[in-house]
């Protein structure tokens, strides 16, 4: 091939793929700005500064609104996302990761958009999106953590959620080792349990999105069935799906952005019988 | 002698003779993997074996694996079993290989992988493969009564992915040795999902004309296609290929 020819070629690729360089931090490929142990490490360190997260509902049963994907930027699905949690009073609305492009302005935009204090309790976790132009830093400063959980109570009994960081497509082995001491520990003392993870763990159609390696998602459907996990809510995929292994319910949310033409999100109903769920289409 | 009988034999017969009047071939293989990653909590050491039996273009194959270190659940942790056809479409040698394998991973449940295969050296210097994987992940039976788990609910399954190998050799093959860096999302008992490649760098040696030895290499990062990357896991291979030639 010519010199010129080559040339010509490489102006046409950068021409074409400048645009993405706004929305994909190609440096992801092969180096992070942090590790998941490190995230994991600053994560684990806010939440001792800092007190449990613990709800009290006033009823038996309540709902909890959980979105994914909303690649801040644009806001308006999130803005009916929150204005739909708070009219039916949900006990807490999840955002499963990959909530902004990474970038700082879209975390000022994010939290511009986030329900005022008291209204409704919220709990973000990061994808692989948040982490995009240092982005961690951002989400650390904004929000502290990344793995946690919080706790529902209702008059009567006690619910466990879990929130974890999958957003490098691993959670690594000191997230991994603070799992299975969640559920060894406290996972008996709680009615449900349900995990939320932005990563999908099963991979229900051909997609370039990626799920944490096979040796991972085995040791994880192994943990959930060994803990009676009621449900496991990923996002990432930007399609929804749900299986059923064991106990556990396999859920992946339809993406919130606004850019999505099938955006929707995910209503949880907690009651005394197995945690139920509706698909929300806009 | 009844007719039923007859044919029977003449069947058997039959298939013996292909076996022992054609060129077969068989060969031993043996390996031990040593390495860690994120979910291994430590170092774990697994070996393998495999037989292969080749008869005219056909190459039957079977391999076990054994967990000698780690968290796994069993020491005999794999099956694997293959059936191979060597062909040639027009100017293309092309391996077909359709397969089974098991991975015993946990008390509790196990997985099945089977699919396709295709490869080529049609050119000297790489190996493509690609082909299609189903996976089903399958609650045991005794798992199911202890969980009471209603069987409608004990199988999952990833159905249509894509296998793939992409090889590319510092000496065209074949060589008495050569060096080797390959891209893959499969090994002997693992089936990634497409989207979480493998880096392997292999290296072999020839000893004597029926014996091989290699040394390998694994390197597995996770969140590569999610442009956000991070250390999974690694692994060293090492392990010797000799082959029982009858002709």
């Amino acid at each position: 091939m010519e010199t010129r020819q080559i040339i010509t070629i490489t102006v046409i690729l950068v021409a074409l793929l400048s645009p993405a360089c706004d929305s994909i931090d190609f440096r992801g490929v092969y180096s992070a700005y942090e590790t998941v142990d490190q995230r994991f490490d600053q994560s684990m360190e806010w939440n001792q500064t800092h007190e449990s997260r613990e709800i009290n509902v006033p009823g038996e049963n309540y709902v909890l609104y959980v979105m994914a994907d909303s690649h801040v930027g644009k806001t308006n699905h999130l803005d009916t996302f929150f204005h739909d949690a708070e009219n039916e009073h949900a006990g807490a609305a999840v955002m499963v990761g990959d909530l902004t492009e990474g970038h700082a302005s879209d975390y000022q935009t994010f939290e511009a958009h986030l329900p005022a204090p008291g209204s409704l309790r919220t709990f973000p976790i990061a994808g692989n999106h948040d982490l995009y132009f240092d982005g961690w830093k951002s989400f650390h400063s904004l929000f502290g953590t990344s793995t946690y959980t919080f706790v529902v109570h209702t008059p009567t009994a006690s619910d466990l959620y879990i929130c974890l960081d999958s957003g490098g497509g691993t959670i690594g082995n000191k997230q991994l080792a603070w799992l299975k001491s969640i559920l060894q520990q406290r996972r008996n003392q709680y009615r449900h349990c349900a995990v939320f993870s932005h990563v999908n763990l099963l991979r229900f159609r051909p997609t370039l999105s990626t799920n944490p390696f096979v040796q991972e998602v085995k040791v994880l459907l192994d943990l959930f069935l060994r803990h009676n996990v009621n449900m496991v809510v990923n996002g990432h995929d930007h399609n929804r799906n749900t299986a059923v292994f064991g106990p556990t319910t396999y859920i992946i949310t339809d993406a919130l952005s606004d850019e999505c033409n099938h955006a929707g999100y995910l209503k949880i109903y907690i009651s005394k019988a197995k945690p139920d769920y509706q698909f929300v289409r806009f | 002698m009844k007719s039923s009988t007859a044919h029977k034999l003449i069947l058997v017969l039959s298939f013996t003779g292909m076996f022992t009047t054609s060129r077969a071939q068989a060969t031993v293989q043996t390996y031990i993997d040593v390495g860690e990653n994120n979910v291994s909590e430590g170092t774990f050491i697994k070996n393998a074996c495999q037989v292969d039996y080749g008869f005219n273009r056909f190459i039957l194959a079977a391999a076990t694996q054994f967990d000698i270190n780690g968290n796994a659940a069993h020491v005999f942790s794999g099956l694997h079993l293959s059936a191979s056809r060597l062909l040639q479409i027009k100017t293309f040698p092309v391996k077909i290989k359709g397969y089974y394998i098991l991975n015993r991973f946990s008390e509790l449940m196990h997985e099945t992988d089977w699919g396709v295969r295709f490869s080529t050296r049609k050119l000297p210097h790489f190996l493509f493969e690609t082909g299609i994987n189903f996976r089903t992940y399958t609650i045991n039976s005794n798992a199911r009564n202890d969980y009471q788990v209603d069987k409608a609910n004990s199988k999952l399954h990833e159905n249509f992915n894509l296998i793939y190998r992409i090889s590319v050799y510092l000496k065209p093959y074949p060589n008495r040795w050569n060096l080797a860096l390959s891209i893959t999302n499969t090994d002997h008992f693992l089936v990634n999902q497409p989207t979480n490649p493998i880096f392997n760098l292999q290296g072999l040696y020839r000893i004597q004309p029926r014996l091989l030895i290699h040394f390998e290499s694994w390197y597995e990062s996770a969140g590569v296609f999610n442009i956000s990357t991070n250390y999974f896991g690694y692994f060293f291979r090492t392990g010797i290929q000799w082959k029982l030639d009858k002709s």
